[in-house]
Order: structure tokens, then sequence, then C-alpha cells
């Protein structure tokens, strides 16, 4: 196998990988949810090995010239499976079943999440007019290297008028090729469909593109930049999350000028149009307290929060709470003005965790092992860039980094402030595309002897005693020049 | 007082009286020579008394003095560490209620500064040149401001980094001036125990600290050059007095460097360049000229003068303006009566001196005279305009309407002296009065202080912070000399009782010494009672004790109540930031500033031009980053009148205006859906006034009042007033709000006409949540050669007629074609 991956990675990219025909999927139904700038996909495989040792599946992810999605997961009988991404376009992973036998049907789930697939149209409205997307893939039929016996695609709109839809080939449809009920779409079921990718030696079945112009009564919400800095600190117990994020109202822009006092009739009457954003909230960890929200001029005071609570912390002061579920802490967040369509907005949200949440010692190996959430999920929400900066208390060290996901780069780097002197340990995690199920936790491993902890007290009392210790002396020093 | 003055004989008459009348360290000594002294020390006015002395109260005795040094010198740090907390602690009114936000106007541009200094370096900051002020003209900052506030919270900002503390500059400056009270407290102490005792000084920091004179200017986020500037200025009246009481050429030097530190941070510091050399000139005409004055001016001028030049604001002023040449002129006298002295002292013979005398008037007279010559023909420039509105408070509003039209130069209502200082201002003149009965040569500094400032605080509500210090010291010195007369527990004696005592010790020495210079006093004039000072006279009983010092107390915890009042209610509004309060009594917070200003900030092209009055021409600058036509540094008289034509003519005439400034929105402040009453149309008539002060054909103030001379807003409103822009701008679509019933103008109290209000050139682009902020964006010409009149009308489906409108915009938006467009747009 390793032969094969540096075979895979010498080899240039112009010659498509050729998959042996090991497979035939014998049902696809794949359900596709659209929204603003997220579309999830479900796709469930029955998949049946014409041979007793078919090898790796190769299931595509997307279509001839087409991304890697935002977020994928193949999942086996609900157990999340290990798939081997290959250096390939279009992008496929490599799946090893285990042992199978001829002619057992296997079910496989790929859960998908793309992102940026839907684009405004028409891209300018006015405060009033009700918001529209075009959904647009370049793959009506699921991508798949293997022939399918029976497929069908629903497409399933947020609301149900949808304006428009394009139409499909009715190459490989019996009956009917599209339905539609209310604001969902079905297309096909397909028959006997050939596989859409692979070399020109088989058949191929012809992909079109496909597109559906549907109103979503959600703002469209972006966010350019997110930069989430965590710092550690054991003297405090706490580990605090500060968030920088950009947002943009990426909806139909706004055509002519705001009006506040339409703004202000429609709150009035309790309908405010689709496209503009007026608050959000942001859940956060339970334990999470003392939360901050502010942009570049100052405080932002329109922000409610509401502490969630384990079941430790309510069986601490009963009165609060009954519930011995978790709760998350929920922050409600209201930008200074309502964001309209094209409007940007930039803030810094913050929030403290009790270390001992996030922060478990490896008695054995003497470490400490450090769980931070990558980002704060927002439904719908698509991070064009995020960053994470951990940063660990001074004297930390032998640093390790484990990322549910493949991040784009990580950066150490030392990082100076209160009273440092030799600095803090810091890492950086950098990735594009992110969306809400990047919601996850980095692990940060690293040794932390009770020297470090010592360092910063001892420095800082050794100066000021030295200073002082000066000061005394330089009390009984005479600088006077004439000779008393 | 003639009968005690019998002696007995064999007592030393001669020994020479004390000259001061302040006879404590000299009878100590005595008293500690004699074996009947016992424990005189222990009291801290040291009041001459006898072995036998009547307490009104048991004093601990066989404490060692040292004990008792050493517990004062620990009783007088903690004191003072205690007042600079609470002076730091009650400016932070607005940290707590509201958040660490830079307050108000000036504050802006200040921070902004600083920003600049300490992302972009020294030197950028001294050649910084902002395009964005003053639209097109741009504005040379590095050399039309005073330094010294944002290099002090540069410098601060940059120890801190240096010791790995990364605090926002934003913190520093809005942390600035709360800290530098603290250090003005302890200045006021020092500059006080020089004129008092210790303790009197303790009482002077303790009034600095949380009088509201000088809170008003100096609670936390008001970053402004006066937050440093009260510390600078006694920091350099301190050592001033510290130089010309030891004559060390040290303590000139650093009068002269907190001189040159506060040139470089406030306006004001004219007031120190007049103040010591009067002081000094006052010392000679009394006869009290000394080498240590000599040393101490003369350093203080050349070292102070030369680091003044150094500030780019003020280069060559100190030798070529009026407001400098009393200190130039008092330099050149003393040079004169040195060089006097030292000749009288090698050339007797009264003629001689007679003919020096004349020399030194005659040099005197002739260098006025060249001084004279030199303003008229204009070498040396007269007065700034701000100066002579001091001596003639008429004179801003009839010849500079822009400096009548700020509030703080209005002249100083009389109950506001009683608002920012309480009970000090009575008791200021009670310590002048003990100043003037000490008389000596620090004292005169206090009264010419006094004099002079009390008269600038009346003519300017803005100099009240001037006087605030002086009032602080001369009430402290009052106060603690109450105190110390009531506290005193040592009962004199009544006459029976010293004369039996005299009969009994004849070898007494003190006893003798006193009586002495009680004889000495006699032919001087002398109070009675307390005033006189004298050990014999004095308080009897405990109840009267009692009486005057719980009266005394309860005057300072009124102060100190009265104070945090003031401060809470009054000078702890940021006033970017509005308070209100809910039905239900929680906070309501109004930030409809900021919520426009950063709608501007995100979401406007980077280089649109903001047109707007003036006051807010900072706050865009620093909140909104984009430029503006005129802001806060009211330099140009012209530009500021432009605005004011734009936002007071109608569309026609405007139009033209703001196109011609390249202007992309225009920014109202109206207030009357909330109540707000400092908005745009309440300092309109500024506006008119000002633009009729260029264009005095064009704009008319009589056009904008009703014809029974009202200032209306609703149908009484006169056409020039409802065509114009700033009434157009503020009113656009207001009556819609109201769905049917009569619009309300808060402020105003008055109706507004629900005849819809017609926008041709101007679109609404922006208005905050309550309204308090508007903002219009500039349509650009017709793209077809139109009129903006024309074509809004032929958009609302009307019939196209003949537009009557002044040939003035046909010029404008007709050619618009053969225009010139916006280079960068």
């Amino acid at each position: 196998m390793w032969s094969a991956l540096a075979l895979t990675t010498l080899l240039p990219l112009a010659i498509a990988i050729n998959v042996p025909q090991t497979y035939i999927n014998t049902a696809i139904a794949r359900t596709i949810e659209l929204g603003g700038l997220t579309t999830q996909i479900t796709t469930q495989y029955n998949i049946k090995p014409l041979d007793n040792s078919p090898g790796e599946y190769h299931l595509a992810l997307a279509g001839e010239n087409d991304f890697e999605p935002a977020w994928w997961e193949v999942s086996l009988g609900g157990k999340k499976l290990e798939g081997r991404l290959l250096d390939e376009s279009p992008p496929t992973v490599a799946i090893q079943l285990g042992k199978t036998k001829k002619d057992e049907v296997i079910t496989l789930s790929l859960t998908q999440v793309l992102a940026h697939t839907s684009t405004p149209l028409p891209a300018e409205i006015e405060q009033r007019d009700s918001q529209y997307l075009v959904w647009n893939t370049n793959s009506t039929y699921v991508d798949s290297w293997y022939p399918t016996d029976v497929e069908r695609v629903k497409i399933r709109a947020p609301h149900p008028s949808i304006l428009s839809y394009s139409s499909v080939p009715e190459t490989y449809t019996r009956d009917n090729t599209i339905t539609k009920s209310g604001g969902t779409l079905t297309l096909g079921p397909f028959h006997s469909l050939p596989p859409t990718l692979g070399t020109s030696q088989n058949k191929i079945a012809e992909q079109k593109p496909f597109s559906v112009h549907y109103e979503t009564k959600d703002p469209v919400i972006g966010i350019r930049n997110l930069q989430r800095s965590a710092e550690v600190s054991h003297w405090g117990a706490n580990l605090n999350i500060q968030d920088y994020i950009e947002l943009v109202n990426e909806g139909p822009k706004l055509k002519g000028h705001f009006s506040r006092l339409a703004h202000q009739q429609s709150k009035f009457h309790a309908s405010v149009p689709a496209q503009i954003l007026t608050g959000f909230t942001l859940k956060l960890p339970p334990t999470a307290h003392s939360p901050y929200y502010y942009d570049y001029i100052g405080n932002v005071s329109t922000s409610h929060f509401r502490q969630g609570s384990t079941p430790a912390t309510v069986q601490k002061n009963k009165k609060v709470r009954t519930s011995p579920r978790i709760v998350e802490g929920t922050l409600e967040l209201k930008p200074r003005y309502p964001i309209l369509g094209g409007w940007n907005y930039s803030f810094t949200v913050g929030y403290d965790i009790p270390l001992g949440d996030v922060l478990k010692t490896d008695n054995e190996k003497n470490r400490k092992v450090l769980a931070v959430p990558f980002l704060t999920g927002l439904k719908d929400v698509v991070v064009d860039n995020a960053e994470l900066k951990v940063i660990l208390p001074e004297g930390a060290s032998d640093v390790q980094v484990y990322t549910p996901f493949a991040v784009d780069s990580i950066e150490h780097s030392i990082h100076k402030t209160y009273l440092d002197t030799t600095g803090r340990y810091a890492i950086t995690l950098k990735k594009t595309q992110s969306t809400e199920n990047h919601a996850q936790n980095v692990y940060v491993t690293y040794h932390y002897p009770l020297s470090a902890q010592l360092q910063k007290p001892l420095t800082i009392a050794s100066l000021v005693g030295s200073l002082f210790l000066l000061g005394m002396g330089l009390r009984r020093v005479n600088y006077s020049i004439e000779k008393k | 007082m003639a009968p005690k003055a019998k002696s007995p004989p064999g007592t030393p008459l001669k020994t020479t009286p004390l000259s001061t009348p302040l006879p404590r360290k000299a009878s100590a000594d005595i008293l500690s020579k004699s074996s009947l002294a016992v424990d005189d020390e222990t009291l801290p006015s040291g009041n001459t008394t006898l072995k036998v002395r009547k307490l009104a109260y048991p004093l601990p005795t066989h404490i060692s003095p040292t004990t008792i040094n050493n517990t004062e010198s620990l009783l007088r740090f903690i004191i003072l560490a205690l007042i600079c907390g609470a002076a730091i602690g009650s400016r932070l009114f607005a940290v707590i209620r509201f958040e660490s936000v830079i307050h108000e106007f000036d504050p802006w541009f200040n921070y902004r500064a600083s920003k600049v200094l300490v992302n972009e370096g020294f030197y950028e900051f001294w050649n910084w040149f902002d395009p964005t002020a003053w639209y097109p003209l741009g504005r040379t900052v590095g050399t039309t401001l005073y330094p010294g506030l944002m290099v002090t919270a540069g410098l601060i900002w940059h120890f801190l980094r240096l010791i790995n503390m990364p605090v926002d500059i934003r913190n520093v400056c809005v942390m600035l001036a709360p800290g530098f009270a603290g250090l003005t407290a302890w200045t006021t102490y020092l500059f006080t125990t020089e004129m008092s005792t210790p303790s009197a000084g303790l009482l002077a920091a303790a009034f600095i600290g949380i009088a509201p004179g000088y809170i008003s200017r100096s609670v936390a986020g008001s970053y402004d050059n006066e937050a440093i500037a009260i510390f600078l200025l006694m920091g350099a009246f301190y050592s001033w007095i510290k130089a010309m009481k030891t004559g060390s050429a040290l303590w000139g030097m650093v009068t002269a460097l907190f001189y040159g530190w506060m040139v470089a941070a406030w306006g004001g510091y004219v007031f120190i360049t007049n103040m010591i050399p009067l002081h000094a000139f006052v010392l000679i005409l009394m006869g009290r000229f000394n080498n240590r004055l000599y040393t101490a001016y003369s350093s203080w001028y050349v070292i102070g003068t030369i680091s003044s030049m150094q500030v780019p604001f003020v280069e060559f002023l100190p030798i070529r303006t009026s407001e400098h040449m009393a200190a130039l002129g008092v330099f050149g006298l003393l040079q004169l009566i040195a060089f006097v002295e030292i000749v009288r002292r090698l050339v007797p013979g009264k003629q001689f001196q007679l003919l020096l005398r004349a020399f030194v008037v005659l040099v005197f007279v002739i260098s006025f005279a060249a001084l004279v010559v030199l303003t008229f023909s204009g070498w040396i420039a007269p007065f700034a305009g701000r100066f002579y509105s001091l001596w003639d408070t008429g004179y801003a509003k009839v010849h500079m309407p822009i400096i009548a039209s700020v509030s703080e130069h209005q002249p100083t209502a009389w109950p506001s002296f009683f608002f920012d200082l309480e009970m000090l201002i009575f008791f200021f003149p009670a310590g002048v009065f003990w100043c003037f009965k000490e008389l000596r040569d620090e004292q005169i500094f206090i009264i010419i202080y006094a004099t002079l400032s009390a008269y600038f605080a009346g003519v300017m509500v803005r100099l009240m912070l001037v006087i605030t210090p002086v009032v602080c010291v001369a009430a402290a010195i009052a106060f603690s000399k109450l105190l110390e007369a009531y506290i005193d527990p040592v009962i004199p004696e009544s006459e029976e009782e010293l004369e039996e005592a005299t009969a009994h010790q004849p070898m007494s020495k003190a006893k003798a010494k006193k009586i002495a210079a009680a004889q000495q006093n006699k032919s001087e004039f002398n109070f009675t009672g307390i005033l006189g000072g004298k050990g014999e006279k004095g308080v009897f009983g405990l109840d009267t004790r009692f009486a005057v010092v719980s009266v005394l107390s309860l005057f300072l915890f009124l102060f100190v109540y009265h104070c945090t009042w003031v401060t809470s209610s009054a000078y702890s509004s940021p006033s970017v930031v509005l308070a209100s309060r809910n039905p239900d009594g929680s906070q309501n917070i109004i930030d409809d500033f900021r919520e426009a200003y950063y709608w501007i900030r995100q979401n406007t092209e980077k280089d649109s031009v903001v047109m707007s009055w003036w006051d807010y021409g900072y706050q865009i600058a620093g909140m909104a980053d984009r430029p503006t036509l005129v802001d806060n540094n009211t330099w140009n008289n012209t530009h500021i009148a432009t605005v004011g034509k734009a936002m007071s003519s109608n569309e026609d005439a405007a139009y033209p205006i703001l196109r011609k400034h390249d202007v992309d929105y225009v920014l109202v402040i109206f207030g009357g859906l909330l109540g707000y009453s400092g908005d745009d149309i309440n300092k309109f008539l500024w506006m008119v006034r000002i633009a009729q002060g260029e264009w005095p054909d064009e704009v008319q103030e009589h056009n904008y009042f009703t014809q029974r001379g009202e200032y209306a807003v609703d149908e009484r409103a006169t056409p020039t007033m409802k065509n114009s822009l700033m009434y157009k701008m503020s009113y656009y679509r207001f009556h819609e709000l109201f769905g049917g019933h009569p619009a309300q103008d808060r402020v105003r109290g008055q109706q507004i006409p629900s005849t819809g209000i017609q926008l041709d050139t101007l679109d609404e682009a922006f208005t905050s949540e309550n309204w308090i902020v508007r903002i219009y964006k500039v349509k650009k010409e017709d793209p077809i050669g139109r009129e903006l009149k024309a074509v809004s009308s032929f958009e609302g489906g009307k019939k196209l007629k003949k537009s009557a409108s002044s040939s003035n915009a046909a010029l404008a938006s007709g050619a618009g074609g053969g225009r010139k467009s916006r280079p960068n747009m």
C-alpha cells in the first residue's frame, strides 16, 4: 500500500487513476438540503462487491473539476470510517471495507457539506423584497466510479417557493424525471446508470449541470475571517477564548439605501425582511462565563448572556436550575446596526472557561492535555479563513497538537505578554472553508513542570526586591557637591 | 498687653526677637534647653507653653520624639497614598458605568494622534500630514498640536511594553487623566507644604483630589491636554517656589523642565509664562530682590525658553509674541538689578547709586518702548484673539463667532463656582488672608496666583480649571489653621494665673522671651483672639473645641458628598454614549453615535468624504475613519463658514458646494425623536452666524426667525428655514414615524408640519436607531444632464414643468457632462 501511495504521488496528475471495476452500486439515495451559504448532502450507497477480494472502494466526493467539499464524513452502519484521500482530481477517497464477500450488500453513508454553492439572484434587491438564491451543481447524477442500478436524488429547499429549476435528460429515467412537492424536488429515479467518472474505455454517463432558484427566509451570513485566540492560565485556572470575527451579509446586495423608518415599521409589524440580520445567538460551552462583546470603537451593549449549567454545577447551587441536563450557555448578540445585504460588521467576542473542564493531566506521562474548540459553530455559515492560536503558559514544553480534521498549516511561535520573560509557546492553526461541522476540539498536549509555574512569581518578586534594595542604597548616598 | 510686659529684673531682654511670626522652632529650641520642657515637641502646632500647662484633654506621655516623627511620616505617606487612590477612584465613574471609552470630541483626536505615534513611530507622528482632515486642504498635524499629551501616553505605553505588559493604547489614554490626577494631589501636597504645614498640604491634596472643578476635565476617558496640564502646572509652581527659596539652579532647571513639558502639553502654559515673571516682579518691587531669586529666575527662563522652543507649534513664539514679553522683560530687569547690586557693593557713594537707579529705570523704559514699537511695527505679534476675549468678554461674539460658539468659552455663571468648588470657595479668601498675614516670598505667589486666576475664572468657564488648584491650596491653609487652633489641647492661662506664674517663676527664660516677643510685636498691627496666634490667647473649654471641630468635620463630609455627587451626575458622561432608564429602572444605553460611525466605517468607501458640523469632525475621523471637511481644530474660519453656508442654504445653492468639495455623505445630529438637546437644529443659528460672517449677502440670520422673532421649526418656520438643507435633513420623513398623529419634536416642543419634505439632491443613506444620527448620500449629477429636481419629479411621476431654480444650480448640474469628475472615485 505504501508503494502504491508513493507511486500515485510520484506520477504526474494528468494521468487519471484507473479504478478497477470490482464493485457495483445497487442503489444510491441522495438528499440535498439547500441553505444559505452551505449545502448539506447525505448520500446512502448500497454497494455490492463483484469479487471476493475487491480491494478498496473508491468513493468520489465531487465531480470532475470540482473542489473537495468543505466537510465530509463516511460511515458504515453508524461508525465513522477512515478513508485515504487521493491526490487526484476529482477528489476521491479510497476506503478499506475489510473482509467482504462477493454479492454481500454493504451500506455506506456519506455526509458532505458544500460551501458557497448558492448565489443570490437577483444580486440586488430593495430593503423589503424577499431574497432568492440560485443553487448550482455540475453533477445532476451522483458522482461515482462504479455503475449504479437505481439512483434517486432529493433536493430540499428551505421554503416551498421554488421559482425555477433546470431539467434532467431522460436518458436513464423510465417514467418521471422530476417531481416537485412543496419545497422538495425529486430527480429520477435513474436506472442502470453507468459510472460518471473513469477512463474513456468504459461507457460513461454524461453529467449535466443542474440549478434550483429558491427563496430563503434566513439571512445569508458569511464570515470572511475568524481569528480565535485561546489563552491558558494555570494560575488563574482559566481558558480565555476570544474570537475576532469579520461578518458579511452575503445575500443579495441592498439596492438604493437603508430606510430606518421602513425598518422600524416592519419591526413593529413583526415582519422584518429575511435578508436583514438583526441578531444571532452563539452557543457557548456550559461552564463558560464572563462573556464580552466589543468592536473597534468600544463595547457593544446590546447582548444578553444566559449561562449554561452542568449536573455538577446544578448540585452546587440547587436554587438556580433543577434540570440535571447539560445546558449550553447562550450568548445573544445584536450588532450595532441591522446588517443588510452586502454590509459588513466586524467585532470581537470572548469568554472564559474554567480550566478544569478543558484540561486533563496524564499522570503517567506527566503531561497536560488541553482541549480547545476550533470554532463556535453557527448554522449555515461558512468561515472563509479560520485561525486558531493556542497560547500555552510560560514554560510549557514538548508540545504536540492533534486535530480532528486536516488543517492548512500549523505554526509554532513564541508569544510575549503580561510580564513574561521567556515568552509563551503559541501554536497557530489555519484553515480555509470551515463550517459548523468543524466546531470540534483540537487537542494540545504539553509538559508543564512546577518550576515553570513558579517562574513568573519568583522573577517578579526578585525584580521588585532588587528595586527596593537599590532604592535603599541610593538613599544612603550623599550627592552633594560640597562636603558637609 | 501692657501689664504683662512688666518683666522681672535679670531677664535677658536683649535677646533679638524673632523676625518671622513663626516662633515654633526657636521656642522649641529654647524649651529643650530649659529643664522645664517636657513634651512640647509632640504638638504639631508647637505653641510656646510653660511647664504647668492645662490641657483640654489628656495627651499620651513618654513617647519618644523619634517614634512620633516616624509615625508622623508613615501616616503622612499612607494618607497621601489613600488620597491618590481616592483621586483616581472618583474619576472612574464613567469606566464602571459604561466602559473604557474615550470621551467627547477633542479626546478622540488626541487618541487618534496617539495611535499614530505608537503605531508608526515618533518621526511619522512629528511629520504627520493628515490628508483626511479639512478636506481637501489637509492638516499638518505635527506642527499644529501640542504633542506633550500624546508623547506622555506613548512613553507610558512603550514602558509597559518594555516590561512585557502589552496594554492597549486606548486603555493608557483612558487612564492617563486619573493617574495624573493622583500625581497632582502629590505635587499639591508638596506645594502647600512649602506654603504652610504638612497638615495643610494633606488637606490641599485631598481637596484637589476630589474637587469637581478639576475632575470635570480629568475623568477617565477625558484624554485631553488638561489631563496632564494641572499636574505640570503644580509641578512647575512647586519647583519654582523651591528654587526661589533655596536659590538652587538645580530646582530652577526642574522648573524649566516642568515648564517645557507644560508648553508641549497645553496652550495654557502662557499662564506659567506670566505667573512666574509677575511673582519675580512683585518681589523686586517689594524690595525683596536677592541672589536666590536671580539664580532661580535666570535658570528657569533660559532653559525653559529654549525647551519651549523645541515644540514645533511654539517655535519662535517666546520671542515674538506679546504674551511672552513679560518673561523676557523681567529677565532683563533682573540682569540689570543684579548688575547694579554688584556695582553698588563695589562703588560707594550715594550719588552714584542714584545714577544707577536712574539708569535702571531708563533702560526699563527704553526697552518697554522698544517693545511697543516692535509690536506696532509687526515684528512682535500682538495678543491673539482668544487673549483679547479675556479682557473684553464681548470681543469674541463680535469678531470671532466660532470661539464664542463654544460653550466652554462662555463667561462663568456664579453658581458654577459653588458647584465646582463647594465650601472651598468660602475658605479661599480666608486662606489668601493668611498668606497676607505671613507674607513670605512664597505666600506672595499664592496671592498673585489667586488674584489672577479669580479674574480668569470669572471670564471663561474653561478657566475654572486654573483657579481650582489655588483655591484648594488657600482653603487648605485656612482650614488647617482653624483645625490647628481648635485641636490644640493647650488651655491658655487666664490673666491672673499668668501674673501669679510670673511672680513665682522669675527665672523662666521661655516666658521672658515670649514677653519680649510680645513687646516687640506691640508696635505692629496685631490681631486679637486666635488670629493673633499668641500662646496666651486661645480656646478655653472643651465644648468650644468640640463644636468648632465637629462643624468643620461636617463641612468636610458635605464636601466629599457634594464632590462625589457632582462627579457622578455631571462630569462622568462620555457624551459618546448616552444612558437612560427603562420603565423598569434598568439602564438603557443609547449608542446611536457609535452605531452610525461604525456603519460608516464598515460600509462606505474608504475615501468617502463626510460633511458635518465641525463638532463631530474629530469623532468621525476617530471612529468612522473617513475624511471630513471641518473638525474641532477650528483653524480655517472660511472652511467652516462654507459648511455653515451649505447647511443653511436651500438645496439649489448647497448642491454645488457639496459637489465642489467632493462630499459623499452629509451627517446631521437630530435629537427631536429622543429629546437630545445638543443636536444640530439647536446649533443651527451658529452655523448661520458663522456663514453670515463670510457671506453677509447670501445668508442672513434674521431670515431664520419668524416675524415675531421666534426660532421656530413648526408651521410658523420661515421659508428660508424650511428650505434650508439642515432643516430638510433633520425632519426628512420624520412625520411618517408618527403614523398620522402630529409629529412632535421633543427638544423644541413643537409640532412638525406633516407636509412631506422632498430631497432632490440627497438620498437618505442611514439613520441610527433613535434617529440621533442621520446620514445622507449626495447624489451624483444626472448622467443625461437633467437637473436633479427634474429627475426626482420625473421619477415621482409628476409632470415635467419648467423649473424656476436658480441659474446657479443650472450651471452646476446642467453642465454636468463637462465638469471634471472626481479623480479617484
